[in-house]
């Protein structure tokens, strides 16, 4: 396994594909706090904007997590059925659970990657265009650090179901920018489908929409203090996204006919 | 007895309503270089896909190595080299590092391997050349690379020779040669070039609309496609009967349609011609033939219509 992993990392990271997303995914982070920046210096005295303040924002970052993660599947997975490389893999006598578990967790580690890049310039642009200002609900900037390590872990399960998602929906479906509208789909559409149903059909479809991760992040927008049973939840359904997306792209890979 | 590396037993694949390979049996024997024989669709793809695992049988069995089971399979293929169709790589990758990537997914030990399977192709001046910007026979000398870099015991190719220029194929066709002297590789190879697989095969078996025809060896194939005399009478047991009384000879075949294939009285074609209206058995037509591959795969797909003809 840990040779298909590193097999994996080994390919993503000769991608043109790789230094692009992290620039691409760096350069609008600058931008956002760069943003912050021209608030503070043009319109002064609406709010103290420091680093506390930049972190205060960091739930609004969590709820987009769902969305690299399509592109960082994109990265590793992408047009595989296109070019028929899998054939080469499976002819060699990989197990196909290998093959797909192998993608999975090169994609985790590329989003952690990117993840703690992007904290980091988030972090160190925020300190240096923006000082450390107080907020003005009194957080600090340890307290802000905190917050966004609390979020974080409350959002890494939801990133992983999201990312098991778009894992079965590459193995699934052939073309990649179907593959992707149908996560889009998944992602955007179905929770307030699922909403809509729930307050006019039955109760129940409530129920789904609560267990949906973009209902989850959104929960994560209003947090402000540490809430450990919201966590618990998120990691519940977090892995239980990851568990049932897995199985199911697991077991219609493991009997797919390879182009 | 030598080692059995592959054997198929009723093996069946049906897609939909089409059945692509029906009921194959298949024995492959160490050291044997075995060219599978049929038109296109006949079903050669769909067989060596079903070995490779890119697909999977619908009824029959297949072991590789003695191996049967789905997880030994996996193991056994391992030890397999396989090039299915186009080869398929990264394009965004070079040579080099498309071959790397699976020398370390399949935990093959030591660089220099990369380096050996691409001089033993010949396309060591091409490693860090891009694989998008291969031309069709460098694509193909690169996934033979691929297939003997872990340096297989059983190589399955499938039309390889697609694609390369008559030097290549000449230089393909001596390291094929060379690997099975000398390293014992058995080989399976589909090609729909003819003269190229009796350079190569110890070994033939025909397959025509997924079905296995024939497997024979080629020493067997050359006695068969020896000069002979083939005759189109109206009674060919009656004629087998009067060959065999009257002019004493064994050395023929009845072949389906009414047809006979004489190895003896080559130069006699008249008394042959006598005996038989002698006889009272009516002769439509006499041919001398030297047949060759080509020949023998179509009478023998011609003989196994006609059979299901009249059936």
């Amino acid at each position: 396994m840990l040779r298909s992993i590193r097999a994996e990392w080994y390919k993503a990271v000769r991608r043109p594909y790789f230094p692009i997303l992290f620039l691409t995914c760096t350069l609008l982070t600058v931008g956002a706090v760069y943003c912050l920046y021209l608030i503070k210096t043009q319109s002064p005295g609406i709010t103290p904007i420091g680093l506390p303040f930049a972190l205060s924002l960091s739930p609004l970052g969590m709820v987009m997590g769902l969305w690299p993660v399509a592109i960082g599947g994109d990265l590793v997975f992408s047009e595989q059925y296109k070019h028929h490389t899998l054939k080469n893999e499976v002819s060699f006598g990989i197990p196909r659970a290998r093959i797909y578990l192998s993608r999975w967790a090169a994609v985790f580690l590329v989003m952690l990657l990117l993840y703690a890049v992007l904290v980091a310039v988030y972090t160190l642009s925020a300190l240096l265009l923006l000082g450390l200002d107080r907020d003005p609900s009194g957080l600090t900037s340890g307290g802000g650090f905190l917050l966004l390590g609390y979020l974080s872990l409350a959002a890494l399960p939801i990133w992983a179901g999201g990312l098991s998602l778009i894992m079965a929906i590459y193995f699934l479906i052939a073309s990649a920018n179907m593959a992707a509208i149908c996560y889009v789909a998944l992602v955007l559409a179905l929770p307030p489908l699922l909403d809509t149903l729930g307050k006019h059909i039955s109760p129940f479809f409530q129920l789904l929409h609560h267990l949906t991760l973009s209902y989850q992040l959104d929960l994560l927008l209003n947090v402000q203090i540490l809430d450990w049973a919201l966590i618990g939840r998120c990691w519940l359904v977090g892995l239980g996204w990851t568990a049932a997306a897995t199985a199911l792209g697991l077991f219609c890979f493991s009997r797919r006919e390879l182009p | 007895m030598s080692e059995l590396i592959l054997r198929t037993r009723e093996l069946t694949r049906r897609y939909g309503r089409t059945l692509a390979l029906d009921r194959a049996s298949l024995s492959v024997e160490k050291g044997q270089i075995l060219g599978l024989v049929g038109r296109n669709g006949a079903g050669k793809t769909t067989l060596i896909r079903l070995i490779s695992g890119q697909s999977r049988p619908t009824s029959g069995e297949l072991a590789l190595f003695g191996a049967s089971s789905p997880s030994a399979l996996d193991r056994a293929r391992s030890r397999t080299g396989v090039m299915v169709e186009t080869p398929a790589f990264y394009p965004y990758l070079t040579a080099e590092q498309n071959l790397e990537y699976y020398r370390i997914q399949r935990g093959i030990p030591g660089r220099s391997c990369v380096d050996e399977a691409l001089e033993l192709v010949r396309l060591t001046g091409a490693g860090k050349k891009k694989f998008k910007t291969f031309s069709l026979g460098m694509k193909q000398r690169l996934g033979l690379a691929l297939a003997l870099m872990n340096q297989p015991e059983f190589l399955l190719l499938d039309e390889p020779i697609n694609g390369l220029d008559p030097e290549g194929i000449v230089e393909f066709r001596e390291l094929l040669l060379r690997l099975n002297r000398e390293r014992q590789t058995t080989i399976l190879i589909s090609s729909h070039i003819l003269s190229e697989l009796s350079a190569l095969a110890t070994h033939y078996a025909f397959i025509d609309r997924g079905r296995m025809l024939e497997t024979i060896s080629a020493a067997d194939l050359r006695e068969r496609c020896r000069d002979c005399l083939e005759l189109r009478v109206d009674d060919a047991a009656r004629a087998a009967q009067v060959l065999e009384e009257q002019l004493g000879t064994r050395d023929f075949e009845v072949l389906p349609q009414e047809r006979l294939r004489l190895y003896a009285f080559l130069d006699q074609p008249q008394t042959v011609n006598r005996v038989l209206m002698e006889q009272g058995v009516g002769l439509i037509s006499a041919q001398q033939k030297d047949s060759n591959l080509e020949d023998y795969f179509l009478s023998l797909i011609d003989g196994h219509s006609a059979g299901k003809e009249g059936v």
